[in-house]
């Protein structure tokens, strides 16, 4: 455990590091992201003129800082394997002393870290500029994006155990990119199908909490068992398909072999 | 059991390709490496070197074959291989640009499972040993290739493993910090008390830094020697005689069917030259000689450096 410990650490001093180092990137990163929010934003607001859609708006917002949330945690892991492969340290982190697992999950949870920072950040700005006001209980909210994010952690792990495998796999990449899209803006209301999908039962009860002023206590026990369990499966379902990429990857010689 | 801290047993890796072809890169290779040796693993390009390398460091399954440590561990698990070795792999590529030389190093001992507050010494140790003293607080993605390449193999040092693989260390450097490479593997070979395993294509390499060399050529090992017995080998192949005045007919037929030998006479002396295998034909040569009353002014055997006789075995004379 104090070896994991020390991983974590390690990981988050240097992700500080390099944010720090490169912060001019990071500022235009943020801006950008704000940038073309807002783009969006109006771009709605001028189209939907017409009908009521304050809570529309509020989705919106949120709707938007889950996808900056939940992109950064999928991105790190299928991240890590193309720019670490590029880079060449890929194989350094495989010769390590700890499962290679775990250090994609430690780097994620080190990136998820920040991209929660930038969350908050971004939430809170955007409800400055357009004037959307949003029941702020990141008590509430913070526990739920933690126990929704394995769903994005299994995809992350499809991603890339894909990446590692099949070298050029960026298109695959967008397009899981625009389904997670869609899996934190489906409302499970529409179909019952909807809430098995990866993130959707748990971004839906985060829309009700900033949206409808509800709070983490007013879902039943049964939720909070089905939300684990959603996010179970897709993390083993995500493990099962990464063990055998690593495993075709290790046969063809592919590690880190940009 | 046995005297070593790895071992290698009929190792063989073949590719499989697209459209069903086959590459049998590395073939029913196995070697022991007993500890504290500085080994060096030398072939030509493609030969199969990188891939045994990295079937060593778990980063390729083998198709065939296993590879224990001392005691008999299974390298099955990727953390007893981790435990046991670094590596650096082949082009530069093996440390974060972004961070500094410093940084590297704690870092990638984090890695490795140590907590670098309690490898301070040893990072400062390894600093100073690479010169890389003033260009501690400098990110690695502005040092020069040769630079990066020390930081590479200091954060192999780091970490105190037992063995350290170098997968090429001079590819991609220009002369001058291919000439410094050298030096600097040299000092660990005189220095570190480690197992070390070196590859290259470049014999000038391996020279003055091995005490043992194996050579590889299309994924099978040809030869597998101290290389002062590699070179003695090539030392007993070419001799040459000077002999005062002219061999008799008799002479000249004893000798006759003794294989690669020449004979050339000028005004005054007759020269003998032979490649010769074994030692009893140089002592028959002597013997005929003796016999037929010549006088054998000097024998020379002619200079042969490793170089040449790296290109001979590969060239399948041996
Ligand atoms: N991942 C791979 N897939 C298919 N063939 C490979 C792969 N890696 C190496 N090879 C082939 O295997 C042979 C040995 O390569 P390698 O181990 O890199 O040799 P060396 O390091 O001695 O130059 C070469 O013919 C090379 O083309
Ligand atoms: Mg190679």
């Amino acid at each position: 455990m104090g070896g994991k410990w020390l991983l974590l650490k390690g990981f988050i001093k240097k992700e500080r590091i390099e944010f720090s180092r490169y912060i001019f990137d990071t500022i235009v990163g943020i801006i950008v992201t704000l940038g073309l929010f807002l783009l969006l934003f109006y771009g709605i607001s001028s189209l939907a003129n017409n009908y009521n859609i304050g809570t529309t708006k509020s989705a919106l917002v949120v709707g938007y800082g889950l996808f900056i949330l939940y992109i950064g945690a999928y991105n790190s892991i299928a991240d890590t394997i193309i720019t670490e492969g590029k880079n060449g340290t890929l194989e350094q982190l495989y010769m390590s002393a700890y499962p290679f697992r775990w250090i994609l999950i430690m780097k994620n949870i080190a990136s998820s870290i920040l991209g929660l920072i930038l969350f908050v950040f971004i939430i809170l700005i955007t409800m400055l500029i357009t004037g959307v006001s949003l029941n702020i209980d990141f008590f509430s909210v913070i526990p739920l994006a933690i126990i929704t994010a394995p769903s994005f952690l299994g995809l992350g792990l499809i991603a890339g155990g894909l990446a590692l495998v099949f070298k050029k796999v960026n298109g695959l990449l967008q397009i899981l990119q625009f389904s997670i899209l869609g899996f934190i803006s489906l409302p499970i209301s529409k179909s019952w199908v909807l809430r098995f999908l990866p993130g959707t039962l748990g971004t839906n009860m985060i829309q009700d909490i900033m949206v409808k002023s509800k709070n983490i206590f007013s879902f039943n026990f049964i939720t909070y068992v089905e939300l684990i369990g959603i996010g179970c499966f897709y993390l083993i379902i995500g493990s099962a398909i990464y063990n055998i990429c690593e495993k075709v990857a290790m046969n063809k010689g592919s590690i880190g072999y940009y | 059991m046995g005297n070593y801290i790895l071992k290698v047993i009929n190792l063989t890796k073949i590719y499989k390709t697209r459209r069903e072809n086959e590459i049998k890169a590395v073939n029913n290779v196995s070697f022991n490496i007993k500890n504290g040796e500085i080994v060096g693993l030398l072939g030509p390009n493609g030969a199969g070197k990188t891939t045994i390398i990295k079937m060593i460091c778990r980063l390729i399954n083998s198709t065939k074959g296993n590879i224990l440590y001392e005691n008999d561990i299974k390298q099955k698990k990727r953390l007893n291989m981790a435990k046991n070795i670094t590596c650096v792999l082949e082009g530069n590529r093996n440390v974060y640009w972004r961070l500094t030389v410093r940084e590297n190093l704690e870092f990638l001992s984090i890695i490795k499972g140590y907590n670098p507050k309690k490898l301070k010494e040893r990072i400062d140790y390894y600093i100073d040993f690479f010169n890389l003293r003033d260009k501690e607080h400098v990110i690695a993605g502005k040092l020069s290739q040769g630079m990066k390449q020390k930081l590479s193999i200091a954060a192999s040092m780091v970490p105190p493993t037992k063995i350290v693989l170098l997968d090429e260390p001079t590819l991609g450097l220009d002369v001058k910090a291919s000439y410094d490479m050298r030096k600097i593997l040299k000092k660990i070979a005189e220095e570190e008390n480690r197992t070390i395993l070196i590859t290259t294509h470049d014999m000038k390499v391996v020279q003055n830094v091995c005490n043992r060399i194996i050579i590889i050529n299309q994924g099978q090992i040809i030869a597998d020697d101290k290389i002062n017995n590699l070179l003695h080998l090539f030392e007993l192949k070419n001799y040459h005689f000077s002999i005062e005045g002219f061999i008799t007919d008799e002479q000249r037929q004893l000798l006759n069917d003794i294989p690669h030998l020449e004979i050339k006479e000028n005004d005054k002396n007759t020269e003998i030259s032979v490649h010769i295998d074994k030692m009893s034909i140089f002592y028959r040569i002597v013997r005929v000689l003796e016999n037929g009353g010549s006088i054998v002014k000097s024998i020379e055997n002619s200079e042969i450096d490793f170089e040449k006789a790296y290109i001979e075995i590969l060239g399948g004379i041996v």
